[in-house]
């Protein structure tokens, strides 16, 4: 049987920042020429990053895009590269779907008329693959901003070995656009992608592909991006499988890679010819690391790997080169700090104490051990004066000194400006510490201790915020460090700390309860009917709707965070805010 | 392939090849994104075609026009010299092959997007450019292809 030898690019894209791309598809594409490859594989629109949202709708964005497709076509001695970019055609062009088509609905603006395309290049453009099927749920828009491609799919061919082109949901379909590909000749389909991580998604793909390889009768070449885009984080874990389903190769999971990988698939004559003008047999021989099948780590590995390169991203891809943020020597606070200390380096964090009249002795002491820990510069601030100077202030407004709620949030809002402040001054980027069974419920002060730029565990339930610790901690003791995370942090009753002996079980159920209910009325979007039919119980079922609803305003206003699950807050689920609907018990 | 298809073959491979070559040495913005996009169409279009080798004059032409760095010449060779002709060359071939018409439909399409182009300023209004321009029209007429790109039997 022939054979090709593929290198899968799986990169890092920056949303917007052309001439990084070109640089970083330039770079793959030299070390792929070094190693021998037939042809190079970039993921889903590698070109513009993904998702690149209303910039598609400014002519000049599309534009720019095509300027740099040019850049990369002169490219000699190197491998053809198949490039995801956006492609625009004047209205009509035969290759994309009229408005409106049957598989998509479409702006009635008539330009900029845009397609999701993969494009292959060797001595100038010689083919040009449409995303066929454009998906509208989770956190995909793609039917606001694309016209879905028609006619017949694109095939080149590279030593008698047919590859079929596919874009990302187009191979997810079950007799869709992967079979037709192999009925029209293809015997080796390669398919583009920007999927990004949520708990399961790696298992996810990889029994979609086996089933499509098994189906088509063709092996699957499939590369994904990598790095973090505002919530979203790629994993990459760029995988091949064979004919059967097996897998052949897999990339490492939130690093980048080149992936080079020898295919053996069945002989055909369809496709546009391509020809692999640079030598490439002695560089074969040289090529060390082809076919490398990286070991999956567990979940929990994921997502803690996930969290830290989403945080690394959004801080570095948005010009900040430190953080700050409020360490209580709890344990959300803890996390997120270590977490930082992974991703930016402990010299660019700063941790900010700031104790009140009702932090406990241990919490203080909690939160230096935590900075002695990570190597961590904490600076102590205390609130008194302030929380004083406002109650009096306030005092003298109101006609009494501010109390109960008023008062607890004054505190977490004193705390939210000192941190503002530093984040002004040193223009230190401010990690909010909220976990999402908080956010989920409204446990959380607008304008204190939500206020930031960029909230980490946001999508992290408050009893897999103590796995993560856990975890954390398992790892530096395998690698022989020292725990991160003390076992005081992990051990104490979570508390606010907003009042004398404040707890939280004080205010909401114990976690344990808490959090299956928030996974049923959240991420399954489960009825209050349902979740009581289900056995838990009704009151409480009834009390935790009730805040899930009414905490919508809040969690609207909060900073974007990592989005490790399918339902996260932010794109995945949009509730209105003015919300009258309630389910009856059944 | 019949001598007709054999013909609209490399008249479209011609184009292709000929703007592919040129693009990336152009300059001027707007003209390289035009073609570069007509580059595409025609890419587009020879995949549905059977290998032919490009059609000789379209490929002068084209080289030619490259030489003037903004791009300003290329589009014109392709959108007064070329792009017209070939359409009436399809007239006179007539509705032999489907593909015919998906030609036809992409070079009025592209020569619409060119058209858009017609007020930009650039490089159309400097010395030289009518000279450089109208001695593309006569290499297609002194190569016999004064109207269209004529099937030689």
């Amino acid at each position: 049987m022939p054979a090709v030898r593929l290198a899968l690019a799986q990169m890092n894209a920056v949303v917007g920042d052309f001439a990084r791309n070109v640089e970083t598809l330039d770079r793959f594409r030299h070390q792929a020429a070094g190693v021998g490859a037939d042809v190079v594989l970039s993921p889903e629109l590698a070109l513009t990053g993904y998702p690149p949202e209303d910039l598609l709708l400014k002519e000049g964005f599309i534009d720019a895009a095509e300027l740099a497709l040019i850049s990369l076509r002169d490219a000699e001695g190197l491998p053809p590269l198949l490039v995801g970019t956006v492609v625009s055609e004047a209205e009509g062009a035969v290759s994309l779907a009229p408005s409106p088509d049957a598989r998509n609905v479409v702006s009635e603006e008539p330009w900029p008329h845009v397609a999701n395309a993969l494009v292959a290049l060797s001595d100038g453009v010689i083919a040009t693959a449409t995303k066929r099927l454009l998906p509208n749920y989770e956190v995909f828009d793609e039917q606001r901003y694309f016209h879905a491609g028609v006619g017949p799919h694109s095939i080149i061919n590279v030593n008698g070995v047919a590859l079929g082109l596919l874009i990302c949901e187009d191979v997810w379909m079950a007799a869709g656009p992967a079979a037709e590909l192999a009925a029209q000749g293809a015997t080796l389909i390669v398919v583009a992608n920007a999927s990004p991580f949520a708990r399961g998604r790696r298992e996810e793909r990889e029994a979609m592909l086996a089933e499509r390889a098994r189906e088509t009768g063709c092996p699957i070449a499939y590369v994904n991006l990598v790095g973090g885009q505002d919530e979203l984080v790629f994993d990459g874990q760029s995988v091949v499988v064979d004919a059967t389903g097996a897998v052949l190769a897999r990339a490492r999971a939130f690093a980048e890679e080149l992936l080079v990988v020898d295919i053996e698939a069945r002989e055909s004559g369809a496709g546009v010819r391509l020809d692999v003008a640079y030598p490439r047999d002695e560089r074969r021989a040289r090529a060390a690391s082809v076919n490398s099948l990286a070991e999956p780590a567990s979940e929990i590995a994921e997502i803690y790997d996930a969290l830290v390169m989403g945080t690394r991203d959004y801080i570095w891809k948005n010009g900040f080169r430190s953080v700050v943020l409020g360490v209580s020597g709890g344990v959300d606070s803890s996390l997120v700090a270590t977490i930082a200390v992974d991703a930016v380096g402990a010299r660019a964090v700063r941790g900010v104490a700031m104790p009140s009249r009702y932090s406990s002795p241990g919490s203080l002491t909690d939160a230096y051990e935590l900075g002695a820990r990570l190597d961590v510069e904490v600076t102590t601030i205390p609130i008194e004066a302030a929380h004083a100077a406002f109650a009096e202030m306030l005092g003298a407004g109101l006609g009494e000194v501010p109390s109960g709620l008023t008062d607890e949030n004054l505190q977490s809002r004193i705390r939210g400006v000192i941190l503002m402040a530093i984040s002004n001054a040193t223009g230190a980027i401010v990690l909010t510490t909220g976990n999402k069974s908080e956010m989920a419920v409204g446990y959380s002060t607008l304008y204190g201790d939500s206020a930031g730029g960029f909230a980490v565990i946001k999508d992290v339930p408050k009893t897999m915020v103590y796995e993560l610790c856990r975890h954390r901690n398992a790892r530096a003791r395998e690698a022989g460090d020292p725990e991160p995370i003390s076992i005081e942090v992990l051990s104490k009753a979570p508390s606010a700390e907003l009042r004398a002996d404040q707890r939280d079980d004080q205010s909401l159920p114990p976690y344990e309860l808490l959090d299956p209910l928030l996974a049923g009325y959240v991420d399954r979007d489960a009825t209050a009917g349902e979740l009581i039919a289900e056995g838990h119980d009704p009151s409480l079922v009834a009390r935790v709707a009730r805040l899930v609803d009414a905490a919508e305003y809040k969690r609207r206003q909060s900073p974007p965070g990592v989005r490790i699950s399918k339902k996260a807050f932010g794109r995945d689920r949009r509730m209105p805010i003015t919300n009258g609907f309630r389910v009856p018990r059944p | 392939m019949s001598g007709e298809v054999e013909h609209v073959a490399s008249l479209v491979t011609g184009v292709h090849q000929g703007l592919e070559r040129e693009v990336p040495h152009l300059e001027h913005g707007p003209y390289v994104i035009c073609l570069s996009r007509a580059a595409r169409a025609y890419a587009e279009l020879s995949v549905q075609f059977d290998p032919a080798p490009a059609h000789p004059v379209v490929t002068e032409i084209l080289a030619r026009a490259g030489a003037e760095p903004s791009g300003a010449l290329a589009l014109y060779a392709f959108s007064v010299v070329i792009g017209p002709r070939l359409l009436v060359s399809l007239v006179d071939l007539g509705p032999l092959d489907a593909r015919f018409e998906a030609v036809a439909e992409v070079t009025r399409r592209q020569l619409r997007a060119c058209a858009g182009l017609a007020s930009h300023p650039g490089s159309i209004d400097e010395p030289g450019f009518a000279v450089a321009a109208r001695s593309l029209v006569r290499l297609a007429e002194q190569t016999g292809n004064a109207e269209s790109f004529v099937l030689s039997r």
